[in-house]
Formats: structure tokens, C-alpha cells, sequence
């Protein structure tokens, strides 16, 4: 019954421009067929020459060398091919050779990286790799095709080093089947020697050819060494499986088709004597040149001949329309019967990819997948990386073994996201092989009875695994012709659920104790609409076996099978009922039926159940001697129940037992009869799919803990203060409403910054750190509590309750607040907090630590550019943060005015950068301290000075829109 | 580095301001912007996956790989914006929140995804 077959490699390999479709569309006796498709059928092997031309013209008809990755396809789709038949256990061996051909024609590769004639392996990526060398091979000036034949003269002796095809064709070995696959981009043509060419051609010999017109008048000596002296039809004499004779395969690159007059006339006719055997694949340009070189190997292939496919541009190219072919689809249909196939799939442009959608609406993109990959419906893809661009992929699959999963409508899309592929075009192509159909008995123990029409019950299997096809998508289309007993019989077509009945009468004198059913089985396929119907040859139906036939007995029957079950077990039905029929047809068959052993229900694993038999609502027990009584004529169905007893229901099953009875007749006891029934109960679990909502909540807030942890993590770990380089200042000062001075040996005066207050030393190295030591203040780093603040920088200092900086204090005031960078710092530290003295404030003492520059003279222009700020800053706290002096003394004490001749700003103000000692009244503080223009009087707390907000203003639009209105904490920098 | 006397870049007398300027404006890192909408594209691609290992995938993109490159590109635009040659462009001010949000957004769909559970009746 098992019977292969050979789709692609016998009717479809080269040579040949009809497809096994076509071939086999038509009735067998109109069938026509190649003599490469003869021999195959006849040796199972091939031998494939490569002929390629070098000619120097390649470098500009062929700059990309499409040529070499045609080649290669073809050498890949050719082992493809044989990898495909071989894992089926079929032997086809196939050999390849390649000759190179222009100014001589020889071997392109030595025995080392080639042997001659090698037996081309399924896995050729090392012989793929070595045919790289092709790119190379593009320097010759002629384009000899009388050299490309046979390279010495017509009764001559071979050329040492040289080799035509007609002699390497003869030492093809022994018994295969010849193709000549035979590449040029080029007419027969010589160049004189002046152009590069030879002066003497080695078919030729003792003829110079010194100019243009000895070169012309050698081609056509060529031209009729080649068609009128029998060099062509040598290539067309005898068969393809010995000799020289070959099938011819032409692959021609270029436009202008004069041009291969010629060789069109080698391959077609024409050109010599005796019948052609050959066809032209014609190569307009290079990206047709990939495609035809293959095509030329291993034929058109079973795929569509609309093979010119557009391409899908957006978004929407993943959605598939089942009922629906684009015009950028490459539609097949399998069936069972089918075993594996082969896809040529070549991209139009770069930004163009392939994808391959299953029937269940799988896609497997062809240009991510390298290698092996499984399918879910069981078809494992082999695909060959190629480097190409753009791309060519070659993709193997082999079909699972259940084509219910399969089978259907496949397609391979293309696609672009960028419109300008819009108009690109793709090619494709598709090679299947058979596999393996069975027509086989449903139930094997089947009997015939005498004086009754029983039934035969067939169905169709498929696969190594003898699947039962049941999916109408699966199904080819059949036609089962059988004879029982060498009687034809009406077999109607098959049923949904994969199988055949067949009803047969026996007659009450039937003579035999069998019957034997023989037939064919004749499937016929259609790979897409587009295509016809393609009737393959027919499967012989031999390996059933033969059906007994017995007389009605004396006793009743029990012969047709338990009915399936009508529904199925699981967790909430635990009991499934069907039935069973018993019947005395027969006047002398009445009699009883003992149920004499029960094999319990069961699966692989650990599931178990309990079968019960019921005649009507009466339970037959096991063993119970003539439970049931069946009169003559009568009939009725028991009931079968099977009940879940043992395991825990949690995948798919099948609980399988079996029923034994004993019929024994009323007539005679001693006529009596034993009756198996296989019993086979589904078991599908029920799930229910729910929602775990206190999940959804805990992962929903982890995910924000997550979030916020992650921002606070970094903000913790990355928040440093950036020091960079220079020096620092730590100077005691004092500062009265709006005038900061120097306060030295218990003198105020005016603010400087003198060389030796520089320290350099004890300044930090550049660098980041999450806190510094200057002059007694802590800078360090300060968070926020929002996660996305900028970092800024803090400073305080010990014992001083009050303490500003740049941007100034917190609101405990103890706090200086200023930017993560120390270049430019300053902080003033109140030795206490300023005391209130009607609408002003006390003069407050402290000290100033500022970062500057290391040069004193830079240090001090920056001092001098920014004090004004540091006063109105330090001014703005101090007024915000002075406290009301101590009460009075009380009655008794002495009161005593503590403020000394130091601590009140009465010294002189000296000018920073001269030096000299200008006497001027002590008081108020209206004078620039640098010698600059008059300053405003300090504020008066009590009312907004217009002159001292005007300044304060423009200095705020001048300041990078800082805050200079106060103490207050700059609100953080949120992101967002 | 910042200058904290840097008030007016263009004085010329702050060494620090001198030594970090760029002469080129600089905006919004919006190299880094993209890696976090990537990841967020990724995010929403990986429901088309549907198995649980890409949901859990999903899940840690959006909760943790999408704040850290957040995070990254508010540090960078924070110091780009310190250093006085920072020219801002609109409509990316409020794209990081967008793409935090939405990236946070995902995860919790995909949390939705991960506590969906078939349990056999």
C-alpha cells in the first residue's frame, strides 16, 4: 500500500520548462516528459556540469556577481533536493563538476577543492563556500564556445590542462543521468591580440589571428565547427546516462536576445543535426540571473507561475486574510500525501523581507531564522543562510506527521516598511515532494456474514505515524477503486471523518470463508487555483487483509463496534454512556449473551475507570451466565457506561478497555461464539481561565515601589558635590545692613581678598565627593524628596546658628543652601543671629569661606563682581532672621552697653586695590567698599526702598532668573 | 561643572564657566529619550509574544528599565541646562513623563496579563 513519490526529482529537475504539475495535469497517456525526466525515473541518479563563462565582459553585465550566488542556490536547491528524497530512505545520488569557459576551457576547481565528479552531499556549504572563487573567474577576453566543447581540433588530441564538456561529460560516471547546465553573458566572440586576446585558438591550431578580421572569420569557423562539423550533435546523440550526450540547460544574461542566436540555437535547435534536448532559461538582467540559474538546475518547481510577486508596504503586512491572496503573496496548498517541500524565496530589494504564514497563522520570518526551527504545527524548517544582497533564501521543510495540523493554505509574504520598495519585485518558487497515503481496515476483526449485506469500513492514514486524516483541509482529493474477490465494488466518496464504506452483500452459498480486497487508490492534488489538478500516479491498495466470512449462527451477534461515545469525560462529568448492539437476525439465533470479562478502562499514565454493561436499566454483572436473552429476531442496544474511579483529570486522554462476551445458542448450547469490543472514552479537562485581581494589585504597586526605588536608588548613589579646580577663602567679617567688611586684628574694613588668604593646600582635588571640609564648613551634598530634584549642595557649620549661602538658608536658618558645584561658593557663617534694632538690625560678625580662583587676581575680580550679591543675600537673611535684643535688665542691675569699639563699623574703609587708607565718617554704610559708585542707604526693614528693590530686581532678570528675594529653599527642580 | 558666580555666562572672568563651555549649543539628550521610548516600544511589542516570560519581561522594562533611562536623561539634560549654552526644544520637556508613565503604564498591563491564570474547574 505504501508507495512514494517522486514529485520534483523525476519530473521536475532541469532541463526541463514543463512542471510535474503540468505534466501530470493531463491524463498519463498525454503526459509528456523530458529524457532527463525518463532517465531519472529509470537510474535514480544525476550528474550535473557546470559550464561558466569568464569572459571579461562579467565585470560589466554581472558587477555584483549575481552569477556566483545563482550557483550556488543552485548547488544548495540541488542537495536541498536530495536531502529531501533521502530522508525518506530514498537513494539518489547526484554528482556535480564545474568547467570554466572563455579564452580555454578547464576545470575551475583542482582535485583538492573539488574532486572530479563529486558526489554532491546534502550539506554542501563547503562546496557553496569554495564557489566564492567564481567572482574572480571574469578576466578572460574571448567567449569560446567551440573551446567550451571540446578544446582541440575535431580529430585532434586533447590539450593538456584543457577539458571540454563533451569530454567531461563521457567521464561522468557511469549510468547517471547528464545535465549541462551552461552560463554565458555573451555571443561567440575572439579579440585580436591587440585587444588581449590569443593568436592562435587551440581547435585551431597553426591559424594566426593578428587583427579584427582574423578574429570575425574565426568565429565563424566556430560557429561551423560547432553546428555543421557535428560538435552540437555529439551533445544530442544517444542517451542522457552514458556518453557524451546531455540534457542542455542555458542560462543567458542580457537584454538584447540576437545576441544568443547561437547558443539559443544549440539548446533548441538550429544549430547541427538530430532532436534538441534542451531549454533556455533567459536572464534579462541580473536580478533575473539568480532565479533562472536555478530554475535551470532544479526546474519551475509546483509553486505558481505568476512568480513575480509585489511587495506589502506598512503596518498591516502581518495581517492575514485567510480567504484572501495579495498580489505580494506566494500562495500553496498541501494535503496529506505531501511529506515535505522546498522554497526559493528571492527578495527585490534590501529593505524587503520574506515571511513564510502557516495555515494556523504562524509566521516565520525567512530572514531572522538561521538553522533549524519547529514549527507549532509540527513542520521543522531548515533554512540556508545565504549572503547575498538582497537576500535569497533557501528554506527545506519537512512536513509533521499529522497533516490535520498542516495542512491548508500556506504563503510566503514580502514586505517593506519603506514605500520605496512599493514597486520591487520578488520571486519565488516551490519543489514538493510526496509522502506516504494508506488505505487500511478501520476494524480489522470485521467479519462477513452469509445471508447479509455487512459493512467495510476503510480509511485513509498518513505519515510514518498512520495518521487518520479528518480535517476537510487535509484531505486530497481521492477516488478508491476496489474489487472484492475480483468484483469491482461502489466505494462513494470518502467521509468527513477520513473513511469508506462499503457495503457487500454475501450470498447464503457465498463459497469462500474470505474475501479479498484489492484496488487502487488515485489521488489528485492542486498546489494553488492557479494551477491544474495534478492526478498522481495511482497507489496500489494491497495490504489489506483478507475479511472472513462466516454463516449467521445459531446464536446472537454482537458484530458492530461499541458507538462512540457522545460526549466526553472530564472533572464535572465523571460518567459517559454509548451502546452497543445485540441481534438474533436469524429464525434459529435467539439465544443469550454472558459478559465473561471486562479489561477496565485505562490510560498510559494513572488514570483508570469502571465500565458498566445495562440491558435496559438492569446492570449486566461479569460472569453472570446468560444475562442477556435474545429471541429469534430480535434486536436491541445495550448500554455502556464508563465512569471515572481513579487519577486526576489534567490533561487530554483516552481511557481504552475492552469487553468480552460469550453468545451461546437456544437451539443448540453447543453452538457458541466469543466477541472482543475495544472500548475507547475521550478525557478532556475543563479549565477555567481567571483573574488573579490581588496579584494585579501587588505586582501594580511593586512596579511603582520599583519605579520610585529606582529614581531614589540613583539619586542616593549618584548625588556628589562637583569640586573643580581652584583654592578657598576663610575670612572673618562683619556685615552691617548692606555692607560686608573685613574685620582684622578687631577692625572693620573694607572687603578684600589678600594673597595670603588663598589656600590652595588645603582645597580638594578636582573631583566628586559626597562632602568637603573648608575653613570649618561641611559642604555636602542635599536630596530632595521628590525623585526627579536636581542634587544641590548644603553647608553648615559648627556652633553657628545662622549660616548662608549662594542660594541661601534653610528655614532653621542653620543651614547655608547653594548648587552641587563648590566652584563659586561662598558661605557666610553669623557667629550669633543679628539682634533688631527698631526698623534695622544689628551689625553681625562672622566669618565668609569662599571657593575662588587660584590666581589672587582673578580671585579678587570675581569677589568684586559678585560681593554686591553676596551683601544683598547675606542682607535678605539677616533681615529676615534677626531676633529682638534681650529684654532690659531688671531693677538692680547695671545696665551696660556691651558693643565695643570693635565691633562697630567706624574704621576706615580701605580701597582693596591700592591699599590706601582713606578717613571717612563712620557711618551709615552708603559707600561702595571697592571705591565704585555711591550704594544705596541699607534697607530699612520696615519699607520696601524703591532704589534698593530696583537693583534687587535688575539684578534678578541679570542673575539667571534666581530667586534673590530671600532665605526661602529654591522649590526643587522637578523635570517635568 | 557649574559655576555658582556663573550669573551671566558671557563675563568671560569665571575660569570654570571658561573651561566648561561648549561653544555649541546643547539641547535635550534626545539620543537617551529614544532608548527609553525604544524600550517602551519593545514593552508593548512583547504582548504580541503572549507567553509569560515575555510578559515578565515586559513587566521589569517598564518598572525599572524605563525609570533608570529616565532618570539618565534628566541627569544629562539637567547638567546640558546648567551649562548656559543649553537651548531647549519644545515638546520634550514633557515627553519623559509621558514615556515614565507610560512605560509604568505597560508594566501594569502586563502585570494584568501575568495574574491571568487557567486553573482546571
Amino acid at each position: 500500500m505504501k508507495r512514494s513519490m517522486w514529485l520534483p526529482l523525476i519530473a521536475l529537475l532541469a532541463g526541463s520548462t514543463m512542471s510535474i504539475g503540468a505534466a501530470n495535469a493531463a491524463a498519463p497517456e498525454e503526459a509528456t516528459s523530458t529524457p532527463l525526466e525518463e532517465c531519472i525515473a529509470e537510474h535514480h541518479s544525476l550528474s550535473v556540469l557546470f559550464l561558466v563563462d569568464t569572459s571579461g565582459s562579467l565585470r560589466d553585465t554581472d558587477s555584483d556577481n549575481q552569477r556566483v550566488t545563482g550557483l550556488q542556490l543552485a548547488v544548495a536547491a540541488l542537495a536541498s533536493q536530495r536531502g529531501a528524497e533521502e530522508s525518506k530512505g530514498n537513494q539518489f545520488p547526484v554528482y556535480v563538476d564545474f568547467l570554466s569557459f572563455g579564452e580555454t576551457t578547464r576545470r575551475s576547481f583542482n582535485e583538492l577543492d573539488w574532486p572530479t565528479w563529486g558526489d554532491l552531499p546534502v550539506d554542501a556549504t563547503a562546496l557553496i563556500d569554495r564557489m566564492g572563487a567564481f567572482k574572480q573567474a571574469n578576466k578572460d577576453s574571448n567567449t569560446d564556445y567551440v573551446s567550451a566543447l571540446q578544446p582541440y581540433p575535431l580529430n585532434g588530441q586533447p590539450v593538456p590542462d584543457q577539458v571540454g564538456a563533451l569530454d567531461h561529460l563521457k567521464a561522468a560516471p557511469t549510468g547517471t543521468c547528464r545535465l549541462l547546465v551552461w552560463f554565458t553573458d555573451g555571443q561567440l566572440d575572439f579579440d585580436p591580440p591587440g585587444k588581449g586576446g590569443l593568436a592562435e585558438l587551440s581547435w585551431l591550431p597553426g591559424v594566426r589571428i593578428r587583427n579584427e578580421n582574423d578574429a570575425s572569420r574565426a568565429a565563424e569557423l566556430g560557429r561551423a565547427r560547432l553546428c555543421d562539423e557535428g560538435l552540437v550533435d555529439r551533445l544530442r546523440a544517444g542517451g542522457i546516462d552514458s556518453g557524451e550526450g546531455a540534457q542542455l540547460a542555458v542560462v543567458a544574461l542580457g537584454e538584447d536576445a540576437t545576441k544568443f542566436d547561437l547558443i539559443n540555437s544549440i539548446a533548441t535547435g538550429g544549430c547541427g543535426g538530430g532532436t534538441p534536448r534542451g531549454a533556455v532559461y533567459p536572464a534579462d538582467n541580473v536580478n533575473d540571473l539568480i532565479f533562472s540559474l536555478q530554475q535551470a538546475v532544479v526546474g519551475e518547481g509546483d509553486g505558481p507561475k505568476d512568480d513575480e510577486l509585489n511587495t506589502c508596504v506598512g503596518s498591516g503586512c502581518a495581517n492575514v486574510d485567510p480567504a484572501k491572496v495579495e498580489t505580494f503573496d506566494y500562495p500553496f496548498t498541501l494535503t496529506a500525501g505531501m511529506s515535505s517541500f522546498n522554497l526559493v524565496a528571492l527578495e527585490g530589494d534590501p529593505g524587503i523581507s520574506s515571511v513564510l504564514i502557516a495555515p494556523d497563522g504562524q509566521q516565520v520570518s525567512l530572514d531572522e531564522v538561521a538553522g533549524e526551527q519547529t514549527m507549532t504545527n509540527g513542520t521543522v524548517l531548515r533554512i540556508t543562510p545565504f549572503t547575498a544582497s538582497p537576500a535569497v533564501h533557501l528554506l527545506r521543510a519537512e512536513l509533521g506527521d499529522d497533516p490535520n495540523q498542516w495542512a491548508g493554505q500556506w504563503r510566503v509574504r514580502f514586505s517593506a516598511s519603506s514605500p520605496s520598495a512599493a514597486n520591487k519585485i520578488n520571486r519565488a518558487a516551490l519543489y514538493v515532494f510526496a509522502g506516504d497515503l494508506e488505505v487500511r481496515l478501520r476494524n480489522p476483526e470485521d467479519v462477513l456474514r452469509r445471508k447479509r449485506t455487512g459493512t467495510i469500513v476503510l480509511e485513509l492514514v498518513a505519515g510514518p505515524s498512520r495518521k487518520l486524516i479528518t480535517r476537510p483541509e487535509a484531505m486530497p482529493t481521492t477516488e478508491l477503486s476496489l474489487t472484492i474477490d475480483g468484483e469491482p465494488v461502489e466505494t462513494g466518496d470518502i467521509h468527513p471523518d477520513g473513511s469508506w464504506e462499503i457495503s457487500y452483500p454475501v450470498a447464503e452459498d457465498f463459497p469462500n470463508d474470505s474475501v479479498e480486497i484489492k484496488g487502487n487508490l488515485a489521488v489528485k492534488v492542486q498546489i494553488d487555483p492557479s494551477l491544474p489538478v495534478v492526478v498522481l500516479e495511482e497507489w496500489p491498495v494491497d495490504g489489506i487483509p483478507a475479511i472472513e466470512v462466516r454463516d449467521l449462527p445459531k446464536y446472537p451477534l454482537l458484530d458492530g463496534p461499541i458507538s462512540p461515545f457522545a460526549e466526553t469525560l472530564s472533572q464535572q462529568r465523571t460518567s459517559v454512556r454509548s451502546t452497543l448492539k445485540v441481534e438474533a437476525p436469524d429464525l434459529e439465533s435467539g439465544g443469550c449473551v454472558t459478559l465473561t470479562g471486562v479489561d477496565q478502562p485505562h490510560d498510559d499514565a494513572d488514570l483508570s475507570g469502571t465500565v458498566r454493561v445495562f440491558d435496559g436499566t438492569r446492570e449486566v454483572k461479569v460472569g453472570a451466565e446468560c444475562a442477556i436473552s435474545v429471541a429469534a429476531g430480535d434486536a436491541r442496544e445495550l448500554t455502556i457506561e464508563v465512569s471515572m474511579s481513579k487519577g486526576d483529570i489534567t490533561t487530554n486522554a483516552a481511557l481504552v478497555g475492552e469487553l468480552t462476551f460469550r453468545s451461546v445458542s437456544d437451539v443448540d448450547p453447543s453452538e457458541s461464539g466469543e466477541f472482543t469490543k475495544t472500548i475507547a472514552a475521550s478525557v478532556v479537562p475543563i479549565f477555567n481561565t481567571d483573574i488573579d485581581w490581588m496579584q494585579v494589585i501587588l505586582l501594580t504597586v511593586a512596579a511603582l515601589l520599583l519605579a520610585l526605588l529606582v529614581l531614589y536608588g540613583l539619586n542616593f548613589f549618584g548625588a556628589k558635590l562637583d569640586v573643580g579646580p581652584g583654592a578657598f577663602v576663610s575670612i572673618p567679617v562683619r556685615y552691617s545692613p548692606g555692607l560686608l567688611q573685613r574685620r582684622k586684628d578687631g577692625t572693620a574694613m573694607p572687603f578684600k581678598v589678600d594673597d595670603e588668604d588663598i589656600d590652595v593646600v588645603g582645597m580638594p582635588m578636582p573631583g566628586r565627593y559626597r562632602s568637603v571640609d573648608l575653613g570649618g564648613v561641611k559642604f555636602s551634598r542635599r536630596l530632595s524628596w521628590s525623585p526627579f530634584a536636581d542634587v544641590a549642595g548644603a553647608a553648615k557649620a559648627s556652633g553657628r546658628s545662622l549660616v548662608v549661602a549662594n542660594d541661601g538658608t534653610t528655614t532653621k536658618g542653620d543651614t547655608g543652601l547653594l548648587s552641587a558645584s563648590l566652584t563659586g561658593a561662598w558661605v557666610f557663617q553669623a557667629d550669633a543671629p543679628p539682634q533688631r534694632e527698631g526698623d534695622r538690625y544689628e551689625p553681625v560678625d562672622g566669618t565668609i569661606t569662599m571657593v575662588l580662583p587660584t590666581d589672587p587676581t582673578l580671585a579678587r575680580s570675581k569677589v568684586a563682581e559678585h560681593l554686591s550679591t553676596i551683601q544683598d543675600r547675606i542682607g535678605d537673611v539677616c533681615a529676615a532672621r534677626a531676633v529682638e535684643p534681650p529684654p532690659p535688665p531688671a531693677a538692680g542691675q547695671v545696665d551696660v552697653d556691651v558693643t565695643s569699639a570693635l565691633d562697630t563699623p567706624t574704621a576706615p574703609f580701605a580701597d582693596p586695590l591700592t591699599g590706601s587708607v582713606p578717613i571717612v565718617p563712620p557711618a551709615p554704610h552708603n559707600v561702595d567698599p571697592f571705591g565704585g559708585p555711591s550704594l544705596p542707604t541699607a534697607p530699612d526693614l520696615s519699607s520696601d526702598d524703591d532704589g534698593g528693590k530696583k537693583r534687587r530686581l535688575g539684578r534678578k532678570r541679570g542673575n539667571d532668573q534666581r530667586d534673590d528675594t530671600g532665605p526661602s529653599i529654591q522649590p526643587p527642580d522637578l523635570p517635568f | 561643572m557649574t559655576d555658582n558666580f556663573a550669573y551671566d555666562p558671557g563675563s568671560g572672568l569665571s575660569t570654570a564657566v571658561s573651561i566648561d563651555r561648549d561653544d555649541v549649543a546643547v539641547g535635550p539628550p534626545i539620543g537617551i529619550l529614544s532608548i527609553a521610548l525604544g524600550a517602551v516600544a519593545v514593552q508593548a511589542a512583547l504582548f504580541l509574544v503572549g507567553e509569560p516570560p515575555a510578559h515578565w519581561v515586559g513587566y521589569f522594562i517598564g518598572s525599572v528599565l524605563v525609570p533608570v533611562v529616565v532618570f539618565w536623561f534628566r541627569r544629562v539634560d539637567l547638567t546640558r541646562q546648567r551649562s548656559g549654552l543649553y537651548r531647549s526644544r519644545s515638546g520634550v520637556s514633557w515627553l519623559p513623563a509621558v514615556v515614565l508613565f507610560l512605560g509604568v503604564g505597560l508594566a501594569v498591563a502586563h502585570a494584568f496579563y501575568l495574574a491571568i491564570h487557567k486553573r482546571l474547574a
